[in-house]
């Protein structure tokens, strides 16, 4: 993964940190998992300020991406601490925030090299966003004037600069610092570039029911943090014995929200939504989570 | 017109105007490609580039520079936060073919789509305008990338220099 003396030093301390983080975080220990980190991040501070000018560029790229490793787990420990305190909001936002780090790292680590538990917390992270209300996101397009490249101070649209925007120099990625913008417009979009620039729910909203389920299962504690890789949706039939119970003025099983005399009561048989919390995608073992009305 | 299209992308190949910008090109610049600014709201005073222009031109003037790229001035660049990665109006001279430029873009894309995640979808927006003697030809396609590199494969050259569809 790394070739640098420094790096691979730095890697091999902060290694046994990450690891007992996420154990601890396994375990709810959130205060313990933020500790570990912490130390983490003691080290690579280290390691950063001992460089010089005369290090080579890789010394300073393998310790970026160093720290972007360790501030994927800070904000995945950060995504959970929220998720269990009831903080729904906020705990989308930090599912964001780590997922950004994903990208940076899956980015400049060749594949082959990705440790497992990126790639787990990827696809976990896929199943985690389904179970939010999100769907819609606010877009906004403009006319940006001259972007300085935050790497060599020139303007980052013209061949005057030789950094490519998104492209790691010397521990540093490549952006474009721009000093105007004009708004042309605020969409609506189901594909947005970043997923924050939602409509404000109460963290008690009816909306937030599915992950305040997930959260329930964790704090009962029935299930862990990392006992699960993914989320499915089904529609499974409602058997006959629950239908049988169910009154002309129930609400429809099917989750409608209808009456049932006004939906489902003359179809032979119904199906109701229904959510997967897969533990292992491989065997498909799982746990069940019902989908509320 | 010439079209292809599979099921999350389209493609269209289809006789353009002319325009004088094209032809001030053709007769001033006889070789390579040019990426132009455009206006997004239809007004011609509000020209801007699109949003993925000089990584684009830059990467291109790294990794083949053989193919000679120019940018045109513009005041603007047009940006938009939707996971679209929106490729400026390329016009190409006739040393560089069409597949050569999409190609381009495809590998271009590899590079830049990499960290992506899985249930990450981006998509492309691209425009090309390119001679076949005296019959201007228009190509668009948005989409994902997968569409493109799919709608590469299936998109026969040979039939670019066709005459157009009646």
């Amino acid at each position: 993964m790394f070739s640098t003396p420094q790096a691979l030093h730095c890697l091999s301390v902060i290694d046994p940190y990450l690891r007992i983080a996420v154990v601890q975080l396994d375990d709810l220990s959130f205060p313990s998992a933020r500790h570990s980190l912490g130390l983490a991040q003691e080290q690579i501070f280290a390691s950063r300020t001992s460089l010089s000018v005369e290090h080579g560029d890789a010394v300073y790229d393998e310790l970026f991406i160093l720290e972007v490793l360790l501030n994927a787990h800070i904000d995945y420990v950060r995504y959970w601490t929220l998720l269990l305190s009831g903080s729904y909001g906020k705990s989308w936002i930090a599912l964001q925030d780590f997922q950004d780090h994903l990208r940076i790292l899956f980015r400049f680590l060749p594949s082959i090299t990705q440790p497992k538990f990126l790639k787990f917390i990827e696809k976990q992270s896929a199943g985690l966003e389904k179970l939010y209300p999100f769907a819609v996101f606010c877009s906004i397009g403009g006319l940006a004037g001259t972007a300085t490249c935050s790497i060599c101070g020139k303007p980052i649209n013209s061949f005057e600069c030789d950094h490519i925007a998104g492209n790691l120099y010397r521990g540093r990625i490549a952006q474009g610092l721009v000093s105007s913008f004009s708004v042309r417009e605020v969409s609506l979009t189901t594909n947005p570039l970043d997923k924050r620039c939602v409509l404000q729910l109460n963290d008690d909203a009816v909306q937030f029911s599915l992950v305040r389920h997930l959260s329930e299962l964790i704090n009962s504690p029935t299930l862990t943090p990392l006992q699960f890789d993914s989320v499915q949706f089904r529609d499974i039939p409602v058997t006959k014995k629950e239908l049988a119970m169910v009154q002309r003025n129930d609400k429809c099983p099917c989750g409608s929200g209808d009456k049932f005399k006004k939906c489902c009561i003359d179809k032979t048989s119904v199906t109701k939504k229904h959510v997967d919390i897969v533990q292992n995608s491989e065997t498909g073992q799982c746990f069940r989570l019902q989908l509320p009305a | 017109m010439n079209k292809c299209e599979n099921n999350d992308s389209q493609l269209r190949v289809e006789i353009g105007s002319a325009s004088d910008e094209f032809a001030r090109f053709l007769s001033d610049i006889p070789s390579g490609v040019l990426l132009v600014p455009t206006s997004p709201t239809g007004n011609p005073t509000e020209l801007a580039l699109a949003s993925e222009t000089y990584s684009f031109a830059k990467w291109v003037k790294k990794n083949s520079s053989d193919v000679l790229l120019n940018v045109a001035d513009s005041p603007a660049v047009r940006v938009l936060r939707g996971a679209e990665y929106w490729f400026p109006l390329a016009f190409l001279a006739t040393d560089v073919s069409l597949p050569i430029y999409l190609n381009l873009v495809a590998n271009y894309l590899y590079d830049r789509l990499r960290g992506t995640l899985h249930h990450d979808s981006p998509v492309v927006e691209l425009e090309v305008l390119f001679q076949d003697d005296s019959t201007t030809k228009r190509f668009s396609y948005k989409g994902s990338v997968a569409g493109l590199k799919a709608i590469i494969k299936k998109f026969d050259p040979n039939r670019v220099m066709d005459p157009p569809d009646v």
